[in-house]
């Protein structure tokens, strides 16, 4: 949008969810964590907005996360921005399992520094485990003394720690404020510290003159018979019908929403969905497999004090190393611990949740492990038959099953993260081994090839089999890493608006 | 938010303030959930949010078929451990419920004043004072600066 609009291109932006203004995040409240569990949920399923839509996660131990709303879920997420390794590029390659990407990390390179100038990166140079970069906008997030109790203990056991690079603002930037702080940072954010694509690109789009149409929900992309787009048909807030014609059309729906609208818009030219000839729309779904670690301390400062997520992580066992038993491999991301409801509701009721909530309220640090979750056929994005969202489009129904590999890589991340609780002065380390609600990646169902029979859009993110299609959420991705998507997601962006741009000209033909 | 919302009847909400005592009990000077008189902030949840108000008459009916429950005089003629084994074969029964119950039960008692107090909570609300902390420290970098970069060039492939 914003890429675009600077060029000269005449862009309208369809939003399916509203604009959420600032002063009515949660976090500016007493009752925060009333509204985190519910309007503020990640989980649609329980949040219920209008502008979402539900689904069928019957078959799935993962429930996937998301947010409709102009900046969509940067509104939700905690800023934090690893980027891909080399090696994610090409993991057929080096490891025999799943695909080779069609582009590699020095295609992106420069895509993640313009992202990274566009959104602001606090964080440092110089980090072991991934290639130099180009100088990060602002320093690094404060560690903490908590922070820098794990870090030291990460030392001690000579394995890799690096603090976060991340989204919010560690000084002023761009006109947004430094955070203060606060600690929930997944509930937007009131200072606009975290760069949130509503704060970021989107105000930079429509002073280029995009245009902005939210509550805007598209039900139909329509297709002529020249293998084109011709437009898309959507409801507006009054649920009146309007078709908006395009000379291309630019899919950012998600890993679930935009494999949803390819097969919903299935006409008689294209009865499998649009962009569907592989057949490959909807499968190979990527979460990302996520566990938890807790390490409980005696002697802490309160460890609700200062941004929850996003303060380092370790890449010690990012690569495949065979004598471990699985593929690929994992980040751990320290956190922090939230409000006295979710603690409450992690420990006993009864007449031991006293006891158990006094030594675990703001006493309890977390290393989160996000796990490499390879592509499998079968984990697949499909429309359900019977449920529906509040305008009678069909919902998306998510089959997954957790791989063995994933499993496999999860049981050892959390036998390191008690070592390192236990190096930081943990007594005690409780384990999750999988995160139900943690669903927060939605990857691998419209992937990139350069083969049109084993791929749905080729290295410019552009449609195989529609030209003016393009596709650039996290359904195009062909691994998922063992890192958060959304820088990657954004780089993409980016490079495949370079080659719109560059292409203009076949678009208006 | 809905209308024609459905209402607990005296017993139920006096049934809804003996479990609550039994969910959250009663520490130092602090009464159980129940005692506390948070139940007509419980109510105002189900009033607000169609979820809560589901589990909650779910929840309440469910209480009410307990055989132990019906048998003894009550819910509050049970000792205490009975009425924990209650609760417990209710959780076993309909977990969601029970855990949307308890998520209530805990945002009220967890909002009050005196329970704040008790926990040490310095501040409610996040914003708009948020914490100070010192900047980074980049001394704490020395040691992992020393290792070798060890990412895994692909350029040979």
């Amino acid at each position: 949008m914003w890429a675009l609009s600077k060029a000269g291109f005449s862009v309208v932006c369809l939003e399916q969810g509203g604009r959420i203004q600032p002063k009515d995040y949660p976090v500016n409240r007493p009752d925060w964590e009333q509204s985190a569990f519910n309007e503020w949920n990640y989980n649609p399923n329980i949040r219920k907005h209008r502008n979402d839509y539900p689904i069928n996660t019957r078959d799935t131990p993962i429930k996937p996360l998301m947010f409709n709303a102009v900046g969509g879920s940067t509104i939700h997420w905690t800023g934090h921005i690893p980027r891909f390794h080399p090696s994610d590029f090409k993991v057929k390659s080096l490891d025999g399992v799943a695909d080779d990407w069609p582009i590699d990390y020095s295609d992106l390179e420069q895509y993640y520094d313009k992202n990274d100038e566009m959104m602001g990166v606090s964080g440092i140079n110089g980090d072991p485990a991934n290639p130099d970069r180009s100088p990060r906008q602002m320093p690094p997030i404060p560690l903490g003394p908590d922070g820098e109790r794990v870090a030291k203990a990460f030392d001690s056991l000579g394995w890799h720690w690096w603090p976060s690079d991340s989204n919010v603002n560690s000084t002023e930037y761009k006109g947004r404020k430094a955070c203060n702080m606060c600690g929930p940072n997944g509930y937007g954010c009131p200072r606009n510290a975290k760069a949130s694509t509503d704060v970021t690109y989107v105000p930079y789009a429509i002073g280029n003159g995009a245009e902005l149409r939210i509550k805007a929900r598209v039900f139909k992309i329509h297709t002529s018979s020249k293998k084109k787009v011709t437009g898309a048909s959507y409801y507006d807030k009054d649920n009146v019908e309007h078709f908006q014609p395009a000379n291309a059309i630019i899919m950012a729906m998600n890993g679930i929403g935009t494999p949803r609208m390819l097969l919903h818009s299935r006409s008689d030219s294209y009865p499998n969905g649009l962009a569907n000839s592989s057949g490959l729309v909807g499968k190979n779904l990527m979460f990302h497999v996520y566990a938890f670690s807790t390490g409980f301390f005696e002697h802490i400062e309160p460890t609700y004090k200062g941004v929850n997520a996003n303060i380092l992580m370790s890449q010690e066992f990012y690569e495949t190393d065979n004598e471990r038993g699985f593929y690929r491999g994992y980040t751990y991301q320290m956190t922090r611990s939230l409000g006295p409801v979710h603690t409450a509701k992690s420990v006993s009721w009864g007449n031991q949740h006293h006891e158990e909530f006094d030594k675990k309220f703001g006493k309890t640090l977390n290393l989160g492990v996000i796990g490499d979750d390879l592509p499998e056929e079968h984990n697949s994005v499909v429309l359900d038959e019977k449920l529906k969202d509040s305008h009678g489009i069909p919902a998306p129904k998510i089959n997954y099953t957790v791989s063995k590999n994933s499993r496999k890589l999860l049981d050892h991340s959390l036998k390191n993260a008690e070592t390192v609780f236990r190096e930081a002065g943990a007594y005690k380390v409780e384990n999750l081994p999988l995160i139900e609600n943690g669903g927060w990646h939605l990857m691998g169902t419209a992937r990139m090839g350069n083969n049109p029979e084993t791929s749905v859009v080729n290295r410019e993110c552009q449609s195989h089999d529609l030209d003016n299609l393009f596709i650039v959420d996290g359904s195009v991705f062909v691994t998922g890493a063992a890192v958060n998507p959304t820088p990657t997601i954004q780089a993409i962006a980016l490079r495949a608006s370079d080659h719109i741009i560059n292409k203009r000209q076949d678009l208006k033909s | 938010m809905t209308e024609n919302k459905p209402k607990l009847d005296q017993i139920k909400v006096t049934l809804l303030n003996d479990i609550m005592d039994v969910l959250v009990p009663k520490i130092d000077d602090i009464p159980g959930a129940g005692s506390l008189g948070l139940g007509k902030d419980i109510l105002e949840l189900t009033n607000k949010y169609e979820r809560y108000r589901n589990a909650l008459f779910t929840f309440m009916d469910a209480m009410s078929l307990d055989p132990r429950y019906r048998a003894n005089g009550g819910f509050s003629g049970l000792k205490i451990s009975q009425q924990e084994e209650s609760l417990r074969s209710l959780e076993e029964y309909v977990p969601k419920t029970f855990e949307t119950v308890l998520e209530m039960v805990y945002l009220s008692y967890y909002s009050n004043p005196q329970v704040q107090t008790r926990i040490g909570l310095e501040k409610p609300n996040p914003q708009p004072d948020g914490w100070v902390f010192p900047p980074f420290n980049t001394k704490i970098l020395d040691k992992i600066k020393s290792r070798k970069p060890f990412w895994k060039n692909i350029e040979s492939i």
